[in-house]
């Protein structure tokens, strides 16, 4: 009895010191991921890569539940959203001529100039597969990697405005952070007045804009467009409308349907090496 | 018979990974952006100790660690900060109920409440310390007691559809000896 008494107390230090070192263990990838996130985030991405896959069986059948339960519910809409589109269509037409008609004015106008155009943008369409599945961080996946040519950084839009950005790349997924992200910041300007800002993610719908000077000049329902500072964004791409909440505070609604996210493009973006300008610069000056 | 005697535990692991696995789909489901006021309740931390008040023989330490990194993993959350967090409000739930038996309701709320509370407070402590952005502390005791509420429901669904429950006298006895070997 003794003799089984000593053997339970001797297991019980055992599995002390086990618990305690798995404890280490998690403290020790939280400690890594602290110190070196980038890698850290490396090693993620390449964890999803493999573990995606694994959930992809419930992940199908449950999203076309939800699809199917959408389209049920969109039934119910159905006659008031004819009107309410068969209205815009009529606005719509009248735009259209209108835009054709400017359209025209600005080639022309353009040509005369001998204004360079910017190389038309390129995109790449990816399939949402999840997003981050807590509400403090806003980010989702998409089926598209390193294989399909993604960078780190690149815009992400739905066919209306602006999503986020990529944030970690994997071989065949990768990750967008979106705008309302609480650590998502992207500088914007606010036409027509031409007014820099920076679009601050802080988990709302309705993220907030910093702007430093000339308040004034802003008026509720000012399109707000990337600004392209940082050459990392392309610039010009929609991101908004100025609204005011309840404080007078500027926010900005935003025109991406982030309700309906399922098939996102990657804006293609020739992101320029720093190293590369300044060369540049000194080949210049010195052939100068 | 002594076949069945093996096979029982590793029934019990299968479905715990399972549950698992289920909880993490539905959170990776992307249909919840728009739903914001509605958090997750944090499923797998209810899943994980109502198990372990009822069953604490049945679930190794390691499954939950493997299960908690692989949902860090997934759900995008600091690597391995919640997991060693939460591993020790298990292990002190699992000596709890092994050293002392069986709960009442209310003893039963009260303790997983108190525990969780602590977790989460630990939690944002070791976020403060070491600078990393933490949610507003609105949503987080939003989603604290979230999680509460729910918790009925997960037990009552651990009971009635996965079968786990209050060990019974018979079975201590049986497993007594080999509880040091999980």
């Amino acid at each position: 009895m003794n003799e089984r008494k000593s053997k339970d107390e001797y297991g019980r230090t055992i599995r002390l010191i086990f618990i305690a070192s798995l404890v280490c263990f998690s403290l020790f990838s939280f400690i890594l991921w602290k110190i070196d996130s980038p890698r850290a985030e490396r090693v993620r991405m390449v964890a999803l890569d493999i573990l995606m896959p694994n959930f992809e069986w419930v992940l199908g059948p449950l999203r076309g539940l939800s699809s199917i339960s959408e389209g049920i519910g969109s039934y119910g809409t159905l006659v008031e959203e004819n009107r309410e589109l068969r209205l815009q269509l009529q606005k719509m037409r009248d735009w259209r001529e209108a835009a054709i008609r400017l359209e025209e004015e600005n080639s022309q106008l353009l040509d005369l100039n001998n204004v360079r155009v910017n190389p038309s943008l390129q995109y790449i369409t990816g399939l949402v597969l999840s997003d981050s599945g807590s509400s403090f961080r806003r980010s989702l996946l998409l089926n598209i990697g390193a294989f399909d040519g993604i960078n780190d950084g690149w815009a992400v839009v739905d066919s209306s405005g602006l999503v986020g950005r990529i944030f970690g790349v994997g071989k065949k997924l990768s990750r967008v952070v979106l705008l309302i992200d609480s650590s998502s910041r992207i500088p914007v300007k606010i036409e027509p007045s031409g007014k820099k800002a920076l679009l601050v993610g802080d988990n709302s719908l309705r993220p907030p804009i910093e702007i430093v000077e000339n308040i004034e000049m802003i008026r509720s329902g000012d399109r707000v467009l990337t600004s392209g500072d940082g050459k990392v964004f392309p610039s010009d791409v929609l991101v908004g409308h100025v609204i005011r909440d309840a404080d007078q505070r500027l926010r900005v609604k935003l025109v991406a349907n982030y309700g309906r996210l399922k098939f996102l493009k990657v804006i293609k973006t020739h992101t320029v090496d720093p190293s590369d300008i300044l060369g540049e610069v000194i080949i210049n000056t010195v052939t100068d | 018979m002594v076949n069945f005697q093996n096979i029982r535990p590793w029934i019990y692991y299968v479905k715990y990974l399972l549950i698992c696995f289920f909880i993490l789909s539905f959170q990776l489901l992307p249909m919840r952006i728009v739903h914001q006021e509605v958090l997750w309740p944090n499923l797998m931390y209810l899943v994980t100790v109502g198990w372990l008040i009822r069953k604490p023989s049945y679930l190794p330490v390691i499954l939950i660690l493997f299960a908690h990194i692989i949902s860090d993993i997934v759900l995008l959350k600091p690597l391995g900060l919640w997991s060693a967090i939460s591993l020790i409000g298990y292990e002190f739930l699992r000596w709890r109920s092994l050293s002392q038996g069986r709960l009442k309701l209310g003893q039963e709320l009260v303790l997983v409440t108190s525990v969780l509370i602590l977790l989460t407070f630990l939690q944002i402590g070791v976020e403060l310390i070491f600078k990393i952005e933490s949610p507003p502390i609105e949503m987080i005791l939003l989603q604290l007691t979230f999680t509460l509420l729910i918790y009925p429901v997960v037990i009552f669904m651990l009971h009635s559809i996965l079968r786990v429950r209050y060990f019974e006298r018979s079975e201590t006895v049986v497993r007594g000896g080999s509880m040091e070997n999980i």
